[in-house]
């Protein structure tokens, strides 16, 4: 039953991952402009400062040539075929405006998206809980006002504001923590790992964290005034066992529904925050390929993006079946 | 031997008499809608920004000290003085006056955003509701594909595809915000959908245009706004997020966004040319947001409070 | 109450695992493990770190004398990056964002300097042979000190000259087979024959830094050769990442005795200007000894904080006006010179350009052969009721602007550069809408759709000027603008052909800058001088001058 459930998932996932592939293959080759554009430009740049140049119909040709060499001239259904064919095998093709092979670079990159965005992950639904059951149980009450007003706080301000505001702060004033340069813990110093992964997950987990918090607070706050808590209350049981018995259980669903929410939000902040805290993960081939039209690099990245994405709130999904037993017996 | 019963002999009871019907005082929707929306303060209080940046929007003109747009090399980054209350900026501009006028930009991408976005979800939604299974189907799967790919990398790619400028980032944002409307929609044409007397109708003949306009979208028009007045200030910090990547508004327009971006790389020596418009940013999200939250408790019918 | 008790412990967890991590991250490890840990370091994902562990200035390297050659230290480095986009590619790609990586390791034969004369890298000479039937065949004599290392051996190779003819199978990046050229071949040891279609001043040098060894291509195959560095020069790669950082350290076999040297550099790509800048500041951890940008604002706040700084490489910056349509406004004689007129290039050069840029009112600058230091000589020079006057006489005035478009060439002329231009336009009635473009949709109009409006744009080669389809020199191979001159073209023809091969360089120069300058042709308006400008950090002021490490074939000696 619930065996049928997942591959049905699955296989459903598997249709958006290629539709989705579809329309970014499609938007991306509307964009005026090319990659090759861009590479001849600079190939130009490089022979005249070498003293010599290029004259149009050279530049047309060089041109031709290379984009014959990408399949660019192809018709797009032709390319796409292409293209996903070779994906299935699992080669993602070379960059068009770097030339190296996307999926060692992926590879190479992803653990350090997945293990940034898995640390953001766990941070923000643990604090997010916690502020959030805390300014419920203490409703009206000081701690209440000052986490409702950090949260909506959160919320509002930029990423990359908060992300330059926290280096200049806690990097430069302070200098309690690296400028740049982030690596695995175990690929080099854990304790350079440790400080260099420290404002990313702020910059990461801030918004979530206002988010879930001030979202887990109104959903507590219903549970706790709902007639049944106040029964058990009024029958006596004690609170610790009222608010781990009821409250969570109940009030948990409208937080898993805001897990797939928080995961794009995560997937997106990581482009941000790998763009401006150096760090070499996914996100930050994302804005380079871009700006540059890379157009390879941006269908395998969105691709596996789009891939995180899905899984994680399939994964969300089973949860939310797991939690609310109705859903579970249907 | 028989008594004679008369009424006289009858004790009428009149503990139970209705002595007079006590008349329910009429009700003023507006007084109560108010009377909740105002009872947390900071609610108030962003109901008071959001006056004050619509009175920023639409007298920006009188109200900035000086023109937006005048180039002044002479006078690069200068501190706050009197005379240019925030300081001017790497070109000379004074930077109040580019705030001010930056807040109708903000206000204006907000709205059309957010109508662009409700017009695609409730359009979508209905869709979705009045049509067969196959169309649910594919517009379901039409949908999940869409939220499944990381805004960030549609917002850009539509950005770079239209172009910079308000109208094509208005698109560029407003089609990644759709989503939130349309299971709101839909959910109520569903609900619609149960109701036998509404379908009697429509199957008497009653158009499909008046079901909805009667019954689906004065249902839904409530949870509606809520979405919409908290998307305004997403809006504005997606144009924020676009400007960091390089696809803001084009210079000179004072666009907030891009001028906490552009202001960004002199955090060092001139934070003022970042952090104020930031947190011009940042009020308008709050006071949206908490508009927003107030509208939501106003009509939400369990916070609604009692009649008097 | 157990909430309280659960709140607590989180506070004090997080407390704990900051304070952890505070002073776990002090112990900074020692620059040796970095180093020894690099046999594969190039193939790693994500290993190592840049910057954190590596002290700008090497504890044990003895202080830089003032005016004597540095001796040893680690020097790091944030090199340039394009328009805010960090460097992700190979070393040897062929982006222009990515040459920064290479300098330090791959050289070519030879360079040239920018007068035009040759200077010997890689080669020891070279001798240039007529081979009559319109080609030439260039033989250089490879340095017998040249070595490659693949850092996975432990031992050096000799150059083979059959690695460059290996080149020509990469022929999908087009840097590697230089235009014009035609043939590559060994003719004995250490000496390598290069055949051309045509000779040219630049010839010499013109077979691009790709030199690399077959063996490992033919070991290890072009994947591995592809995704693993490998070094030509003074410095070899000992780790590498892609899109972070490079370490290098030194080969000794390329130091003289006595000569100045480094014991190793680290790149930093820094994307972000303001991450340039704190580390250029710090103390801490991250510091970098110099920075590499292009951004004039961005290198005032050092000068006015006592950082010194170096210029090179400095280009022209130059407005464009088309004229291959003499029915087109801008193609009249009267709005070129109104157009140079209403240009403050003064107010541009110290306010925009923050004293680093310098005014310019010619094409060549100063430190080129060619430019002429006559007092007065150049463009017409601000002077907005003269531009006024021009423009009334061409027909436009306060009723009747010119409408027309700016277009400024991305990363090399900045927003506000252009704005500023815009409204200094507007003072002689020229109302110009600003087309901002990425690097893309910039080449598209430059070189396939043309133009119509004023495009703000390099002078890289002051006889290259930036071309696009609708201009041709149809009788220069190699040049193609399409002049409509009102001068004589054939002697401006003959000009160029003189400058571009070998002759009397300098002359043809200034005769050619003299017609372009003319008052009545002006096509090409000249406004600022930038380049690339290197903030050093007063810790490297021991140098000696020319010394700084930026430019390590200055540290090379060899033989």
């Amino acid at each position: 039953m619930m065996v049928n459930f997942i591959i049905r998932r699955l296989i459903n996932s598997v249709f958006l991952v290629l539709l989705v592939s579809m329309i970014v293959f499609t938007l991306i080759r509307m964009v005026p402009g090319d990659p090759l554009s861009a590479l001849v430009d600079a190939e130009q740049q490089r022979l005249i400062e070498g003293g010599g140049g290029m004259d149009p119909e050279q530049a047309q040709q060089i041109l031709d040539d290379l984009r014959a060499q990408h399949g660019l001239d192809l018709p797009i259904p032709i390319q796409y075929a292409q293209w996903l064919g070779n994906m299935i095998q699992g080669n993602f093709g070379r960059s068009i405006v770097r030339g190296f092979d996307i999926a060692t670079e992926i590879g190479r990159r992803m653990p350090i998206t997945l293990y940034l965005g898995l640390i953001a992950f766990i941070v923000t639904n643990i604090f997010g809980i916690f502020w959030g059951v805390i300014a419920a149980v203490r409703n009206g009450t000081v701690v209440d006002n000052v986490v409702s007003g950090v949260a909506i706080l959160g919320m509002t301000v930029p990423g990359f504001l908060m992300a330059v505001v926290l280096m200049y702060i806690l990097s430069f004033t302070m200098e309690w923590l690296p400028l740049h340069g982030f690596n695995l813990p175990w690929r080099g110093d854990i304790g350079v790992s440790v400080r260099s992964t420290v404002m990313p997950v702020m910059v990461m987990t801030f918004g979530g964290i206002a988010g879930m918090s001030r979202q887990c607070r109104s959903s507590m706050l219903e549970v706790i005034n709902a007639d049944y808590v106040r029964t058990a209350w009024a029958k006596g049981m004690r609170e610790k066992v009222v608010i781990f018995k009821h409250v969570l259980k109940n009030g948990l669903m409208p937080i898993v529904s805001m897990q797939g929410g928080m995961i794009a939000g995560i997937v997106g902040g990581s482009v941000i925050v790998e763009t401006i805290f150096n760090v070499p993960g996914v996100g930050s081939l994302v804005v380079d390929s871009m700006t540059q039209l890379d157009y390879p690099v941006i269908q395998a990245v969105t691709v596996m993006f789009t891939f995180i994405t899905v899984m994680a709130n399939l994964v969300v999904d089973l949860l939310y079946g797991w939690v609310d037993p109705r859903i579970r017996h249907s | 031997m028989a008594k004679e019963y008369s009424l006289k002999n009858i004790k009428i009871d009149h503990e139970y008499d209705v002595h007079q019907e006590l008349a329910l005082p009429p009700v003023n929707e507006f007084k109560r809608f108010a009377k909740v929306f105002f009872r947390r303060p900071i609610v108030g209080v962003g109901f008071a920004i959001v006056v004050l940046l619509l009175i920023a929007g639409i007298f920006a003109d009188q109200i900035a000290p000086h023109d937006p747009y005048l180039i002044n090399l002479f006078n690069t980054f200068d501190a706050p003085s009197a005379r240019y209350p925030l300081g001017t900026d790497a070109i000379g501009r004074c930077l109040l006056s580019r705030i001010i006028h930056g807040t109708r930009l903000a206000l204006l991408t907000g709205v059309s955003t957010v109508f662009i976005s409700a017009t695609i979800g409730i359009t979508i939604g209905l869709v979705a509701g009045f049509g067969g299974r196959v169309a649910q189907e594919v517009v379901m799967r039409l949908t999940d594909a869409w939220i499944s790919i990381p805004a960030i990398i549609i917002m850009m790619l539509l950005g770079a595809v239209l172009g910079r400028g308000i109208g094509g980032m208005t698109i560029a944002i407003g089609v990644t915000m759709f989503p939130a409307y349309i299971r709101l929609v839909f959910g109520q044409v569903l609900t619609v959908k149960q109701n036998d007397y509404i379908m009697a109708s429509m199957a008497m003949g009653d158009s499909k245009v008046r079901i909805v306009l009667r019954h689906v979208l004065p249902n839904c028009l409530a949870p509606i706004i809520v979405v919409m007045t908290m998307m305004m200030g997403g809006a504005v910090m997606a144009e924020a997020g676009l400007s960091f990547i390089g696809l803001g508004m084009d210079p000179p327009t004072p666009a907030w966004g891009t001028m906490t971006n552009d202001g960004r790389q002199w955090l060092a020596s001139y934070p003022h040319l970042s952090l104020a418009p930031g947190a011009a940013i940042v009020l308008l999200v709050f006071g949206f947001n908490m508009v927003g939250d107030g509208i939501r408790d106003a009509l939400d019918p369990k916070m609604r409070g009692t009649l008097n | 109450m157990k909430l309280k008790r659960v709140l607590a412990i989180l506070l004090a967890a997080t407390m704990i695992l900051l304070l952890v991590a505070a002073c776990a991250g002090d112990a900074a490890p020692a620059p040796g493990g970095a180093a020894g840990g690099g046999q594969d370091g190039g193939q790693q994902a994500g290993g190592g770190q840049a910057g954190g562990g590596q002290d700008g200035g090497d504890a044990d390297a003895p202080a830089p004398v003032p005016g004597q050659p540095i001796r040893g230290g680690h020097s790091v480095i944030a090199p340039a990056t394009q328009a805010g986009v960090a460097p992700v590619g190979l070393p040897w790609d062929v982006n222009p964002a990515d040459a920064a990586i290479i300098e330090p390791f791959t050289h070519g034969l030879t360079a040239q300097y920018l007068d035009g004369r040759t200077r010997l890298i890689l080669s020891q000479g070279y001798e240039i042979t007529d081979n009559g039937d319109g080609t030439w065949t260039v033989v250089h004599h490879l340095h017998e000190n040249v070595y490659l290392h693949p850092h996975s051996l432990s031992d050096s190779e000799k150059v083979n000259a059959s690695l460059i003819v290996w080149l020509a199978d990469r022929v999908q990046y087009y840097s590697a087979w230089p235009t014009g050229m035609i043939d590559v071949y060994e003719v004995g040891e250490y000496h390598v024959a290069f055949v051309w279609e045509q000779l040219r001043n630049a010839t010499p040098s013109m077979t691009m830094p790709w030199v690399t060894s077959r063996m490992i291509y033919e070991t290890y195959g072009l994947d591995v050769l592809a995704e693993t560095p490998i070094s030509a020069g003074p410095f070899r790669v000992i780790e590498y990442v892609r899109g972070s950082h490079v370490i290098y350290e030194r080969f000794d076999r390329y130091f003289r005795e006595g000569q100045p040297y480094l014991d190793g550099m680290t790149y930093v790509f820094l994307g972000d200007r303001l991450t340039q800048g704190l580390a250029l500041r710090t103390e801490g951890e991250g510091r970098v000894d110099s920075v590499r940008t292009l951004a004039a604002d961005f290198a005032s706040e050092f000068i006015r904080d006592g950082f010194d700084i170096i210029t090179m490489d400095n280009i022209t910056i130059v407005a464009v006006l088309p004229n291959d349509d003499p029915a087109n406004p801008l193609a009249n004689p009267l709005v070129r010179r109104a157009v140079s007129h209403a240009i403050d290039r003064d107010t541009i050069a110290t306010h925009l350009g923050f004293g680093v840029h310098t005014p310019a009112l010619q094409h060549i600058p100063p430190q080129f052969g060619g430019f002429n230091a006559t007092p007065g000589y150049g463009a017409p020079p601000f002077n907005v009721e003269a531009g006024r006057a021009l423009m009334q006489e061409a027909g436009f005035g306060p009723d009747n602007p010119l409408r027309t478009t700016l277009i400024p060439r991305p990363g090399l002329v900045t927003d506000n550069h252009a704005v500023v231009i815009q409204d200094m336009l507007t003072e002689i009635w020229i109302e110009a809408d600003l087309n901002i473009m990425d690097i893309g949709g910039f080449t598209e109009v430059r070189q396939q759709t043309g133009w119509d409006g004023i495009m703000l744009c390099a002078y890289i080669s002051w006889m290259q000027p930036e071309d696009s389809g609708r201009m041709n020199f149809e009788h220069i191979p190699g040049i193609n603008p399409n002049w409509l001159s009102l001068v004589p073209s054939d002697r401006m023809l003959e000009l160029i052909e003189a400058s571009m091969f070998f002759g009397d360089v300098v002359p043809a120069v200034m005769e050619l800058s003299d017609y372009i300058l003319d008052d009545d042709f002006l096509w090409i308006i000249p406004i600022w001088y930038q380049g690339m400008i290197n903030i050093l950090h007063p810790r490297l002021y021991g140098w000696a001058p020319g010394d700084h490490m930026l430019f390590p074939e200055q540290l090379w000696i060899g033989g």
